[in-house]
């Protein structure tokens, strides 16, 4: 008898009819996969429900908060509890799909139980589709369209388009590090407003180009998740990430605010 | 003329949008194959969007629809390759999302904090309010419209089987 592991990092060792515990831990796992790469509550509790069936517990019960999971599993009167916290990566929706995929595929009988552990592993260890050069040039190219969009001109789409790259290298930069998120996000709307402020000499509209490249740092997947985890009755989820979102904006406005102020821009 | 003027805007505030919608949905790291649904998906929300409010629609309900139409394209591409509909809704999304306007209401009530005198300055608390209702409104109701189609075709298609 193995005691249940508080990490899940490493895969456990599964026997013949595998332990509650096991299975618990595979679930969180699978779970925190999810919620960690940007799946609502509600995406996150159905996937894991599903999977009942397929492991033979008669039944799961899975609270999806916005950075914690507490599942149990019941099975024969027997019951096994785990609570995980989840630390926050980003949004991935690469790994989502392969994790919901892998699901499915177990579900329908195509696939043992150590072949999911195993994948699942794999999948977590997955690099990003896109080198981190092509990111940082595409969310430049999509703050400069963002710029277009609010009626700058050329000189300001081209500011804002770099000033935006750069921004995003700060903020991978400071994520990689682990810094506190509402550092991140001031330290990079500062960042990304500074240089869009040179607009002012280079341009006719310096507050399009201002405007557009803290887009970047706007929590959209966050946002949406709020309202949606809202909309299908997980309210404290919902809640605690559209309170998430607030601050991110009160960051990004700080951040602008110190810039606008700086070169005396108005909006 | 006037007409033609509006599809020309529409033409190019769809093409501008495509690029955003394809910028975030890199970041997100979608697969490559989702791409180009993703530009066309973002180009049309967007062109809807621009479309609807030209013709004196608020952006809360035109936004809902533009919603509409992304929730329901990626439904329908996400059940002709199997995947989940987030992969390709969540690139076209966001550049529906009023950042301008929800940082507009926090400039405005940091600026209504700041103020020596509220009563000279009540319109600024009038303008930040205005700005952070459509905001919300807006995010709720984007979030609404893209949700709804999958949720309306998954309750459909369980009570087939």
């Amino acid at each position: 008898m193995n005691f249940p592991k508080q990490a899940t990092d490493s895969s456990p060792p599964v026997e013949q009819p595998a332990s509650l515990s096991s299975m618990v831990d595979l679930l969180v796992r699978a779970g925190s996969l999810l919620l960690q790469h940007g799946a609502d509550a509600s995406r996150v509790e159905s996937s894991l429900r599903k999977m009942a069936p397929g492991l033979g517990i008669e039944r799961i019960d899975a609270i999806v908060m916005s950075r914690t999971l507490l599942l149990t599993a019941t099975r024969h009167h027997a019951h096994h509890t785990q609570i995980a916290r989840i630390p926050m990566v980003g949004v991935n929706m690469n790994t989502l799909n392969e994790v919901e995929q892998l699901l499915r595929l177990f579900q329908q009988g195509r696939m043992s139980l150590e072949q999911l552990t195993a994948i699942m592993e794999q999948i977590a260890a997955l690099p990003h589709h896109y080198s981190r050069g092509v990111i940082v040039a595409a969310v430049g190219l999509a703050c400069a369209a963002f710029c277009r969009l609010f009626g700058g001109d050329w000189m300001a789409l081209v500011v804002t388009g770099i000033a935006a790259a750069i921004a995003t290298w700060v903020r991978m930069e400071l994520n990689r590090r682990r810094s506190n998120y509402f550092l991140v996000v001031l330290i990079t709307a500062l960042v990304a407003s500074l240089l869009a402020g040179n607009a002012l000499w280079l341009s006719q509209t310096p507050q399009s180009a201002l405007t557009a490249a803290v887009l970047l740092l706007v929590p959209g997947v966050p946002l949406i998740n709020a309202s949606v985890d809202i909309l299908r009755g997980h309210i404290s989820a919902g809640l605690a990430r559209a309170t998430t979102s607030l601050v991110v904006f009160l960051g990004i406005a700080l951040g602008m605010g110190f810039s606008l102020w700086l070169f005396q821009i108005r909006l | 003329m006037n007409s033609i003027d509006l599809v020309v805007l529409l033409i190019q505030k769809g093409c501008w949008a495509a690029i955003a919608a394809v910028g975030f949905a890199v970041l997100f790291n979608v697969p490559k194959y989702v791409l180009p649904h993703c530009a066309l998906i973002g180009a049309l929300g967007y062109a809807l969007r621009v479309a609807l409010m030209s013709n004196g629609m608020g952006i809360v309900l035109a936004t809902l629809c533009a919603a509409l139409l992304i929730g329901v394209l990626a439904t329908i591409l996400a059940q002709n390759y199997g995947v989940s509909e987030t992969l390709f809704s969540v690139g076209p999304a966001i550049p529906m999302i009023p950042g301008s306007y929800a940082y507009k209401a926090v400039i405005g009530l940091v600026t209504v904090a700041n103020s020596p005198d509220l009563e000279h300055d009540s319109t600024l608390l009038l303008a930040a309010f205005e700005n952070g209702i459509k905001a919300m409104l807006t995010v709720l109701f984007l979030s609404f419209g893209i949700a709804l189609p999958s949720l309306i075709w998954s309750t459909f298609r369980r009570r087939n089987k």
